[in-house]
């Protein structure tokens, strides 16, 4: 089943409907912040320099995570797979004999799947953040990577806490997060394993650091005897210092916040005469098809910090939410990584699934091209199997060796951008679209690539449609185009004409 | 008042703390007492292990020592720790040091304040000594990541504190109080207290203070 096909009922969801709203408001906030912000342009290039800079040598950077991770006392163990992830941590829970896993909101951890692989040897799993645990008890997956629950009403959420709480709960906010408080501080207290994912690891400190509001990342590295962090490679960063001009810009596009409630920097497990945070740290070190982007164009994702203002901007997640996606990752930026972290077998049809209006590219704090990377994608997939991209020779903004400090401020995403029609793979693209299709874009793409032609037909166009909007109901031949809209018509005059007039009266 | 304390002050309470200070030590132990008075209940006080340079100076443990109604403190080092803390009242701690930008403060983990300290009571008070406030978060943030601190190493936990616990889960209106504390006040210390106001601070009712929210 493809997003196409679960739209409707998204559509059709009242509630779901009403809670978009509310994340687009956020968008306008955030993006009316970064406006009005002077210095916005340089923070975002300084952050995604400092983000890529670990790209040039991954492999490198996971060996000095790891280096400093063990002096500081932390077990480390490297993960190729999801598959491989989830049973390291499933082992680890064995051989502690754990029986309360309380976790800290943590992506990484529902892309290994791991509450599920936990509940299967008996392990009680709980999730610590409060939209992660209205999720958790629904049955359902994250529909945002900010706020999971963001499609659920207060109503709802009472219905999914009072049996638990054994009476009927107000439909209050106050109240229902009291409950909520109440009932996961037992929980914590009493939990011999923590869980957390990472936002960010520091290859010279070791230090895995926390961004949370809630406070559920204090409590599942303060309480429990054991702590397992499942970390991503793509999270590392090369200095801890680095992170002061990386976390403001994440807490602004992430939830407009100047900063979270907390922050927090765990470096190894409890030292000697403390009383409380883990006697034992695990560190899982996460590829999942990470490695393989290294050198293609799709290396870019990797200096993602999951803020998730691209899906706040996306005006397809903003009508269909993030079930739709049906993926761990929703959005923009879960169109890109589905594919890639899935090698191929996941979310194929997402990249399609998109207007490619740029508005991602346009807030993504740390200068990801996701537009760019879903028109290649769109390419890259036509081929059935593992996405095989071409391996591109790499130009370096702020890929700086590991010996020099904070990388020199370029602007990210400066690489040519992707090819534009036709692009590598187009003429598969075209051969499996039915003939009369591809027939009429093989034309399309010959008149407009002649400058002349290109202004004869645009004039025609304008000419045809002058009189008023919407007299072409149906355009046959469109797929679909035209199912919900009329054709409008052209802009009168057209911006060629608006140019020279304006160069003429200077 | 340095531009950087008062900076840190107006974004602290931006962030939902309130601040009271800046105090210089002699009357930091009647400015804890005057704060916490209301909020202080028959639940234990948490403070950190003795000798805590600060808040075991002798104007501090005698503010404490008369302490209106009487207060029962707890430490890290009895034995009654473990099982009490979670049922503290307050909790006290000294930050390490704050960023005034961002409105925050960042408190290191050590034997004698442990982690708990500032997460399970429900009111959280941190002391933070005004030579310690950066004006960015970057700098603070970099004086911390690189060690360069009097205290040397990079604690094993450091928790980063900017206001309340809160969360948006709930249709993305900020609701108050989740697992961490519902209510944060900072009072910031000056250094040097005048010679003669060391002896005389036991009795001060709330001299100096400022309370706001
Ligand atoms: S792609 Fe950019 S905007 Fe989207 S979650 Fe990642 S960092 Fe944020």
């Amino acid at each position: 089943m493809t997003l196409a096909a679960r739209a409707p009922a998204a559509l059709a969801d009242e509630h779901l409907q009403q809670a978009l709203g509310r994340i687009t408001d956020r968008y306008r906030l955030v993006r009316a912040r970064a406006r009005e912000t002077p210095d916005t342009d340089d923070r975002k290039h300084r952050a995604g320099a400092l983000r890529r800079e670990i790209l040039a040598d991954l492999d490198g950077w996971i060996d000095r995570v790891t280096s400093s991770l063990e002096r500081v006392g932390a077990v480390v163990h490297r993960c190729a797979t999801a598959a491989d992830a989830a049973e390291t941590v499933v082992a680890i829970a064995r051989a502690e004999g754990s029986r309360l896993a309380v976790k800290s909101k943590s992506m990484a951890t529902e892309e290994i799947h791991l509450n599920a692989a936990l509940e299967a040897i008996g392990v009680e799993v709980i999730e610590g953040d409060l939209g992660e645990y209205i999720v958790q008890i629904a049955g359902e997956r994250p529909s945002h990577i900010i706020t999971p629950a963001i499609h659920k009403t207060l109503g709802q959420v009472a219905d999914l806490f009072s049996p638990l709480a054994g009476h009927t709960l107000p439909v209050e906010r106050e109240a229902l997060c009291a409950f909520a408080r109440d009932h996961l501080r037992t929980k914590f207290l009493n939990a011999d394993l923590g869980i957390t994912g990472a936002n960010f690891v520091a290859a010279d400190t070791g230090t895995i650091v926390l961004v949370t509001n809630e406070g559920n990342g204090r409590m599942a590295t303060t309480v429990p005897r054991v702590q397992v962090s499942v970390v991503p490679i793509d999270k590392i960063v090369p200095r801890l210092a680095d992170l002061g001009a990386i976390l403001p810009l994440l807490t602004e596009h992430a939830t407009n916040q100047s900063i979270t409630a907390y922050l927090s920097m765990t470096t190894g497990p409890r030292r000697a005469g403390e009383i409380d945070g883990p006697e034992v740290l695990h560190v899982v070190l996460l590829d999942g098809h990470r490695r393989d982007l290294v050198g293609t164009p799709y290396e870019e994702m990797l200096a993602c910090i999951r803020c998730g203002a691209c899906l706040n901007a996306c005006p397809v997640y903003a009508k269909v939410g993030g079930h739709a996606y049906d993926s761990v990752y929703p959005g923009p930026m879960g169109s890109v990584l589905t594919p890639l972290l899935s090698g191929g077998t996941e979310g194929r049809d997402l990249p399609f699934a998109s207007s490619l209006c740029g508005a991602c590219t346009e807030i993504c704090p740390v200068g990801i091209p996701l537009a760019d990377l879903l028109v290649r994608l769109r390419a890259d997939l036509r081929t059935p199997g593992p996405v095989v991209p071409a391996r591109v020779g790499r130009t370096p903004p702020g890929r700086a060796g590991p010996q020099a400090g904070p990388g020199p401020v370029s602007s990210p995403g400066t690489r040519p951008p992707a090819a534009g029609f036709p692009w590598p793979g187009a003429d598969a693209a075209l051969s499996r679209q039915p003939w009369y299709r591809s027939l009429g874009w093989s034309i399309w793409a010959r008149v407009w690539s002649r400058p002349r032609l290109y202004r004869a037909t645009l004039a025609l166009g304008r000419l045809v449609t002058r009189r008023r909007s919407g007299w072409c109901r149906r355009l046959p031949g469109s797929g679909g185009w035209t199912a919900t809209r009329d054709l409008p018509s052209l802009a009168q005059p057209g911006f060629r004409r608006l140019w020279t007039d304006r160069e003429h009266r200077r | 008042m340095t531009d950087a304390v008062s900076l840190l002050s107006e974004r602290l309470r931006a962030n939902r703390c309130a601040v009271h200070g800046p105090v210089d030590r002699g009357h930091l132990g009647a400015t804890i007492v005057a704060v916490l008075g209301a909020l202080v209940d028959s639940r234990p006080v948490a403070l950190p292990s003795a000798p805590d340079p600060l808040l075991d100076a002798p104007g501090v443990t005698a503010a404490f020592a008369d302490w209106p109604g009487s207060v029962d403190v707890i430490r890290p080092d009895s034995p009654r720790w473990p099982d009490e803390i979670a049922g503290c009242c307050v909790g006290i701690a000294v930050a390490t040091l704050a960023a005034a930008d961002l409105g925050i403060v960042a408190v290191a983990c050590s034997p004698g304040a442990p982690r708990s300290l500032t997460l399970l009571a429900p009111t959280i008070l941190l002391v933070v000594r005004a030579e310690t406030v950066h004006h960015s978060f970057e700098d603070a943030w970099g004086a911390l990541a690189s060690g360069s601190l009097a205290s040397g190493a990079l604690a094993s936990g450091v928790s980063w504190i900017s206001g309340p616990s809160r969360t948006g889960d709930l249709e993305m209106i900020l609701t108050w109080g989740v697992h961490g504390p519902a209510r944060v006040e900072v009072v910031i210390v000056t250094s040097d207290p005048p010679a003669d106001v060391i002896g005389a601070a036991a009795g001060i009712d709330g001299a100096g203070i400022e309370v706001s929210r």
